[in-house]
């Protein structure tokens, strides 16, 4: 399952929208879900794990803050089972302020685009990703940017 | 700015840029993941100011009212008991 999540050129992260202490959701290939996320709750530091499913036997992203405060706050991205950091992301902090904006680096710290689209529904959060075949960048750090968006907002380009 | 960061893994000391601070990096040795300590992050170093000042007026309080082996000992209970709410978090 966790070899599928980052083969995947499309995938939908859905989330219910009322949680009041942390947050969990899931990611689908059409019907099957490929991923679950975990976002810890009482963390100082935001912090999200991915698992291959609901069981959280198989830890396979772990997303931290560097930073308490999260105005322009950044964010690692690590690939648990290689204990490698495969990238980050920035929130921009003022463009930020209306409308969600980040900044991608990848382990390099290039900055590369990529399209997250949001679906409006006001009780369920859900983000569809398309990935163009020549984008170049680790699809790891594409899905980790995708539930880290997912987790912490609910607007962004 | 520059910081210094060790490696969790191999021990290798290393500069990192200093918006790491507190972040996930790569060690150039092993190429792990190790974390880099978060000496810049303001309000982490606000709590920290705050942990030192609370520990010393618990003591001095103490110190007033009982006597110094009492105060050495809240002091010794409060950081016990800031270090165990700081994990938790």
């Amino acid at each position: 399952m966790a070899s599928n999540l980052f083969e995947l050129d499309t995938y939908l992260i859905r989330r219910k929208v009322l949680k009041i202490f942390g947050g969990s959701f899931h990611t689908y290939d059409g019907e099957q879900v490929v991923a679950f996320t975990k976002q810890k709750a009482f963390k100082l530091k935001e912090d999200i794990r991915i698992y291959s499913d609901e069981s959280m036997q198989t830890e396979l992203l772990s997303i931290q803050a560097r930073q308490v405060i999260d105005f322009a706050a950044a964010y690692d991205i690590v690939d648990v089972e290689k204990g490698v950091k495969v990238g980050a992301a920035r929130r921009k902090g003022f463009s930020s302020v209306v409308r969600d904006s980040w900044i991608l680096l990848d382990a390099q710290d290039e900055t590369k685009p990529v399209v997250f689209r949001q679906h409006f529904n006001p009780f369920v959060y859900r983000l569809q990703v398309s990935i163009p075949r020549e984008i170049g960048l680790d699809r790891r750090l594409i899905f980790g940017i995708a539930a880290l968006i997912a987790a912490i907002e609910g607007r962004q380009k | 700015m520059t910081d210094v960061a060790q490696c969790d893994h191999c021990g290798h000391r290393f500069e990192v840029a200093g918006d790491l601070a507190g972040g996930i990096t790569n060690c150039p040795d092993c190429g792990k993941a190790t974390e880099v300590q978060g000496s810049h992050d303001p309000l982490w170093r606000i709590a920290k100011i705050g942990g030192v000042l609370l520990i010393g007026a618990v003591a001095y309080g103490v110190y007033r009212h009982f006597g110094a082996v009492d105060a050495a000992l809240a002091a010794i209970f409060s950081t016990l008991t800031l270090w165990i709410v700081s994990r938790a978090l």
